[in-house]
């Protein structure tokens, strides 16, 4: 297996219980560096199609391959391992009400079992780079939906993970904030992190060159 | 500055410096209630089904006749205890034991032993009075041995009765009772389990969805879980032996019966660990593989 290939998709169906298919003939490569906008209406399956490269569904048919693993022949550790070598962004963000900020952005960290002083350090630097390091200590809920989400993308990215899913992770904030997130991402992928965003703004997707792929009638198809 | 994950965490009351109230703490108390409402029942329906059965040392006696030199005599003495045991009030049945049963009995305390086949055996004559007092085994007693001599009368026959009619009902129901204990408790705890994992489910399937599984951080989850599903059964255990103590002052039941009951109250006790152990595990996995994939 090609060591620069993140994610393969090859013919890959998804169906929920029994109801028909929502994602069918699904083929897809994701190589390290990439930056992959991924559109599609409301309703398209982005945020299904995420689910599958973070392996929270398995796919009903097709193979999948998540850093050189098939997903038909992994072991509930190796998915844990796949999945903290992952940064994702929730579209509900899924922040720990009863944490603070703090505590929320460091989870990945204390997962790895990292030691506090860079913990504290880490988390200090992120707080600043999100613009919040006054709500250090405030609980989630007290905070607006557009910095309940930068807290949820400073949590997917602290660990400098080898792959970033964003499930709208402009849907809340405001064109100037988007921009920005937008440029952090990008920073981050010119560090060489993979980078896959998905967003029906389609504004946003017109406003750069990445590579672009839209969710239409069940299928992927890929537009750049 | 060292952060606990769980410290803040509603636990099994639901409570948290976040939220003092949840339908947690109501789901709780319910299946608390349910099991004490439970216990009590049963302690009730269960007494009314033994109340029959029940029979205290001192209901029956064994009236045993040693051998004559002869064995005339001995059977014209037997005849004359039969004789007056029949014109007494308070005797409600008695039978006199065949000598198969009287050998097989002696045979249990000496052993198969060839010497002994040729000694004469005694009559034994087992004997119900009804109503169960001392004082009718006392006039009993009194007429006999005004009627004959050499007589015994024994009444610890608990032991032997039970010795006769092995397959007694009594005996059925009470190894019941450990086993209705067990399910009892089960499902109380998959219950409990299943009330604290359902109450902290986003809280879990974030962990899980962060890669928590096997970590350091997953341990200390199992522990949590673990930890607050034993408070609750202890609690739970605590409460059911409250029912029993309202139970034994309130005399809803008699007392005999709560010695029934202390097998029931000693497998709840000792196997609150245990049970919690497994099913924590067992559950917490379920859980987890659950939001492993969430399509299946
Ligand atoms: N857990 C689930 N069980 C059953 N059906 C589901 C589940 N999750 C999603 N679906 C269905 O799959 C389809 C795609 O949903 P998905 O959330 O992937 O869309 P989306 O493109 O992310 O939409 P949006 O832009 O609104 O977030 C929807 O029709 C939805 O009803
Ligand atoms: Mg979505």
């Amino acid at each position: 297996m090609d060591v620069k290939n993140l994610i393969t998709f090859e013919n890959v169906g998804l169906r929920y219980g029994l109801n028909p298919e929502i994602l069918k003939d699904i083929n897809l490569q994701i190589n390290k560096g990439d930056f992959l906008f991924l559109g599609g209406e409301s309703g398209a399956g982005k945020s299904s199609l995420l689910s599958l490269m973070n392996l929270s569904v398995v796919p009903s048919r097709g193979f999948l391959s998540v850093f050189g693993n098939d997903s038909h022949n992994l072991r509930d550790k190796n998915i844990a391992d796949i999945r903290r070598q992952v940064g994702i962004i929730f579209q509900d963000f899924r922040l720990i009400n009863h944490l603070n900020i703090f505590d929320n952005i460091a989870l990945p960290l204390i997962i790895e079992n990292i030691q506090q002083e860079e913990i504290a350090s880490r988390v200090e630097e992120m707080l600043n780079w999100i613009g919040l390091k006054d709500y250090a200590s405030s609980t989630p809920l007290s905070l607006s939906g557009g910095q309940q989400q930068r807290v949820a993308i400073a949590r997917a990215i602290i660990k400098k993970p080898r792959l970033i899913l964003a499930d709208e992770p402009t849907g809340s904030i405001d064109n100037k904030m988007a921009a920005r997130i937008l440029i952090m991402l990008e920073e981050l992928n010119s560090h060489g992190m993979a980078v896959v965003f998905a967003t029906h703004n389609n504004e946003l997707l017109d406003s750069k060159k990445h590579k672009l792929a839209v969710i239409k009638n069940k299928k992927l198809e890929i537009l750049r | 500055m060292r952060i606990n994950l769980f410290k803040y965490h509603r636990d099994i009351f639901g409570f948290s410096k976040i939220k003092f109230w949840n339908k947690f703490f109501v789901s709780i108390f319910a299946i608390i209630i349910w099991l004490c409402l439970l216990s009590i029942f049963s302690t009730i329906i269960l007494e009314k089904t033994l109340n029959p059965l029940k029979f205290s040392s001192n209901s029956s006696a064994i009236i045993e006749i040693h051998p004559e030199n002869t064995i005339e005599k001995t059977r014209m003495k037997t005849e004359v205890v039969l004789e007056f045991l029949k014109t007494q009030k308070y005797i409600s049945d008695f039978e006199k034991l065949e000598e198969e049963k009287i050998r097989s009995l002696i045979n249990t305390f000496t052993g198969q032993n060839e010497k002994l086949l040729g000694i004469p055996l005694p009559v034994l004559i087992l004997v119900n009075v009804n109503p169960p007092y001392d004082s009718s085994l006392q006039s009993l007693k009194l007429g006999l041995s005004q009627k004959v001599n050499n007589i015994y009368l024994d009444t610890e026959t608990e032991l032997l009765k039970r010795f006769l009619n092995p397959i007694s009902l009594t005996k059925y129901i009470s190894m019941l009772v450990p086993a209705l204990a067990l399910v009892l408790l089960s499902t109380t705890l998959f219950l409990i389990i299943y009330a604290i994992l359902f109450s902290n489910k986003s809280f879990i399937s974030t962990l899980v969805l962060l890669g928590i599984y096997k970590t350091a951080l997953y341990k200390e989850l199992s522990k949590w879980l673990f930890f607050n599903s034993a408070k609750s059964c202890i609690i739970a255990a605590v409460l059911f032996l409250i029912t029993l103590f309202i139970i034994y002052i309130f005399k809803i039941v008699s007392i005999d019966m709560l010695f029934l009951y202390f097998d029931l109250i000693l497998y709840f006790l000792l196997s609150i660990p245990i049970l919690t152990a497994i099913l924590g595990v067992i559950f917490l996995r379920k859980l987890t593989k659950k939001y492993f994939y969430a399509n299946e």
